[in-house]
């Protein structure tokens, strides 16, 4: 139902990239000055969905209307004259211009040009009146972040978007785009948040759309998203219980305690030649913003150290920085006693790192056996490399059978097998994993972790990034969850096992109702909000 | 219209395609327009006339030395310049090959004067008859090279080890050196691949006509042509594209005059880039 009192309405919105559904009936309404907030995991449509009310995608079903006007019919900058307006997640200004033109040059998009007075209030609100006459090339990240806002407003939108704003800001910087965003509501802009960090959800809105898989599956206020089941399943991976899985082992507790007291993948240790990785002090990211902050991490032959993480942890960037792909700021990274921080992303392979990109990667165009080939090293004997291959077929025999089928005609679990293989054919020492079960139905995931307990078995270290947090501990002798690049737990799968713990870790809380009663945390943000079982 | 002008058109193409096969193959792996191409080609022109008209060698034996030449030459140009250089912008390595080229004319000018040169061979003026139709010798000897050639880097690219890995570093060069690729090895080896093919067609250039250190231009742009014509990625659509492009241009020559030799290449270049920018041979990409 539509009142004068509604900004924008959203009905049974649906949209499809090729035959992957982004978006299923999607109904959202917001009222006039109210601040909404979109969450979900990876791929659950947050974006796709500012995108269609931007007008930047079409959508295939349903209709948006902006108070009276129906809005998903018009070009892009109909809607941001009509007074929608989209900030991202990666600010994208005109480099050689100062941050005063590149906000007069968003005014100038819509309507008439913007005047002095107005635009210097406009610089105010965004605390970038002092930075005005500097090159928005000269700006640090939160800077960016303002400028993005600021050009954002400068359309003089109804409603303003946010996507993912927030995104790679820690501590005080955090505070003021929270603070901004806060400003910007107050004088009556509607406000639509994109956002994977909890807090700032938390503080800035009044009401929450939880999606998943491109279907709306939970409405309401923060406190009562907070406790929702159905959400905290979806955010912490596979909600079936660890025991309905392949037979991997499970946790042994008397061992996990043994583990975690011998401190095997603790802080600050020196390297030892033993160790297949180690990670200390590594801080790193992309370009001003650092995704990982201060980490160490040890892993031995022949372990499974798993690392989990909410999105945007830093649990891929942690994956890329052992690889070399994420450059590393500070800190060592050691590989068999060796110091391989600078060294470039193809020798790493050469020492027996392998590596299992999110998302699989595999070479679409070239066929099974070849990508497999490719794993190895080029000079590999040619009796060699069929053994390995056998061996691998071993494990996952579907490889086998579609040997000279092009890998992009396979499924999405038989592309995650090829990509394990192809990191397998390197026989490597450690196989780094990440999200290797993203995306995947339950029988490909236990066929994939049935295999993985067979790799490790012949003492392949492995560390497993993983969003689906049971599975994960079901598996590892070790366990370390990240929290916006910083530890909040290390120790073994056993102290994560209970929901408070594993609450605690994930979202810095004891329990999902501190979350939503404590608005101001006190503590020092990016600080380990609560670190269990930490024995150092 | 006579059997003798469409088995020109198809012998010349074969010309047109080997020196458009080196081009596709830095632009398909690298994503690099290299604009010095036709210097690679002439260089090798040059490089074989010290031996052929210093030394009294014949072209065709001076061939696989003037493309090892230039593959020596083109290695570490790639390895040591123009890689670093593609870390940074898409414009910068264009610029440089075209700075590349003006610096190889230069070279030439200095090192061979302007007067044009020929490779002289004992076919270069022959002309032999094929089941009837007359046709140039030294266009025969061309076109059959470029067939060896053109299935030689086929059978590279698809059935060793290292074609794959070239095929895996075009497509996805940040997985290819997760696996342990060496993706700055495999772009400088590719250009000094499409190098030595440049050579080939260098030669045989030499021996069919004269050259000067300005003639790499129009072959440069014949390439493209070809190029445009093939789409990106396919060996036999270059070796297609470019019998088409010699055959389309024999025939309007034959029809209109030699003045529209130049003008029906690059409308055929335009037409496909309007109309179908994926190239004749290619099919379009789903999805």
């Amino acid at each position: 139902m539509r009142t004068s009192d509604t900004a924008l309405t959203v009905r049974g919105l649906g949209k499809h990239f090729g035959g992957v559904t982004a978006l299923d009936g999607v109904d959202l309404t917001v009222r006039r000055a109210e601040a909404v907030a979109v969450i979900g995991p990876n791929g659950a449509g947050k974006s796709t969905l500012l995108k269609l009310i931007a007008g930047v995608h079409r959508r295939d079903s349903g209709s948006i209307h902006l108070g009276e006007r129906r809005l998903d019919r018009l070009p892009p900058h109909r809607i941001t004259r009509l007074g929608v307006a989209l900030a991202h997640q990666v600010p994208r200004p005109f480099h050689g211009l100062t941050v005063r033109d590149n906000v007069r040059i968003g005014a100038m998009a819509a309507g008439p040009p913007m005047r002095g007075p107005e635009l210097d209030e406009l610089l105010a609100l965004c605390r970038l009146d002092t930075k005005a006459a500097r090159p928005a090339d000269s700006l640090r990240v939160l800077d960016l972040k303002r400028l993005e806002v600021a050009r954002a407003l400068a359309t003089r939108p109804q409603v303003l978007m946010l996507d993912e704003v927030a995104a790679g800001l820690v501590g005080r910087e955090l505070d003021e785009a929270i603070d901004l965003i806060r400003r910007v509501h107050q004088r009556g802009t509607t406000v639509i948040l994109v956002e994977h960090i909890e807090r700032v959800v938390r503080e800035l809105v009044d009401r929450v759309l939880v999606l998943n898989w491109g279907r709306p599956i939970a409405e309401g206020t923060p406190a009562q998203i907070a406790l929702d089941e159905q959400v905290r399943a979806v955010y912490l991976g596979d909600s079936s219980p660890a025991g309905t899985g392949p037979a991997v082992h499970s946790p042994d507790v008397s061992q996990d305690m043994r583990s975690a007291g011998q401190d095997t993948a603790s802080t600050a240790v020196p390297a030892d030649t033993d160790d297949v990785l180690v990670l200390d002090g590594v801080t790193s990211g992309y370009g001003d913003m650092l995704a990982l902050r201060d980490f160490s991490l040890r892993v031995r032959p022949g372990q499974i150290v798993t690392v989990l993480g909410a999105n945007g942890a830093g649990k891929s960037t942690l994956c890329g920085t052992l690889m070399g792909t994420v450059g590393t700021r500070t800190g060592r990274i050691t590989a068999f006693g060796r110091d391989i921080t600078r060294l470039p992303v193809h020798e790493r392979a050469r020492l027996g790192i392998a590596y299992c990109q999110e998302g699989r990667r595999v070479f679409g165009d070239l066929t099974v056996a070849e990508n497999l080939q490719l794993g190895a090293p080029l000079s590999l004997a040619k009796g060699e490399l069929h053994t390995r291959m056998d061996r691998v077929h071993a494990v996952f025999p579907v490889l086998a059978e579609r040997a000279g089928q092009k890998a992009g005609t396979m499924s999405g679990g038989q592309q995650q097998m090829l990509a394990v293989g192809r990191a397998l054919m390197a026989n490597p020492s450690v196989l780094i994993c990440d999200e290797i079960s993203l995306g995947l139905a339950p029988v490909a995931i236990d066929a994939l972790y049935q295999a993985l307990t067979e790799i490790n078995a012949q003492g392949v270290a492995i560390l497993l990034v993983e969003q689906n947090v049971k599975r994960a501990l079901g598996i590892c002798d070790h366990a370390v969850v990240l929290s916006r690049g910083r530890v909040s737990y290390r120790g073994g799968p056993a102290g994560l096992l209970d929901e408070a713990d594993l609450d605690a870790a994930y979202f810095g809380t004891p329990t999902p109702d501190a979350a939503v009663s404590s608005t101001t945390p006190a503590t020092h943000p990016g600080s380990p909000a609560r670190t269990t079982g930490d024995p150092s | 219209m006579s059997l003798d002008v469409l088995a020109a058109g198809i012998l010349a193409g074969g010309l047109y395609a080997l020196i458009g096969l080196g081009i596709s193959l830095v632009f398909g792996v690298l994503g690099l327009m290299n604009l010095a191409h036709g210097e690679l080609v002439i260089g090798g022109a040059y490089l074989a006339s010290l031996l052929v008209v210093d030394a009294g060698w014949d072209p065709l034996a001076a061939l696989p030395l003037a493309m090892a030449g230039m593959a020596l030459i083109a290695y570490p140009l790639q390895r040591y310049l123009l890689t670093p250089l593609l870390r940074g912008s898409k414009s910068a390595p264009l610029v440089a090959t075209f700075g590349l080229s003006l610096l190889a004319q230069a070279l030439f000018q200095a090192a061979f004067g302007t007067h044009p040169k020929a490779l002289p061979a004992s076919y270069a003026d022959t002309g032999l008859s094929v089941l009837g139709v007359r046709v140039q010798t030294v266009y025969v000897i061309a076109f059959g090279l470029t067939v060896v050639l053109c299935a030689g880097t086929h059978l590279i690219l698809t059935r060793t080890r290292a074609g794959s890995a070239l095929r895996a570093a075009s497509a996805d060069p940040d997985t290819a050196a997760v696996l342990g690729i060496d993706v700055d090895r495999v772009y400088a080896m590719t250009f000094a691949g499409a190098a030595a093919l440049a050579a080939a067609g260098g030669v045989l250039t030499g021996v069919a006509q004269s050259f000067t250190p300005s003639s790499g231009l129009p072959l440069l742009l014949t390439g493209f042509a070809v190029m445009a014509l093939a789409g990106i990625g396919s060996v036999g659509g270059v070796l297609a594209a470019g019998v088409a492009l010699g055959v389309l241009q024999s025939v309007s020559v034959s029809l209109f005059g030699g003045g529209w030799r130049d003008v029906v290449v690059y409308l055929a270049f335009f037409l496909v880039l309007a109309v179908r920018p994926q190239g004749l041979f290619r099919k379009a990409y789903a999805g």
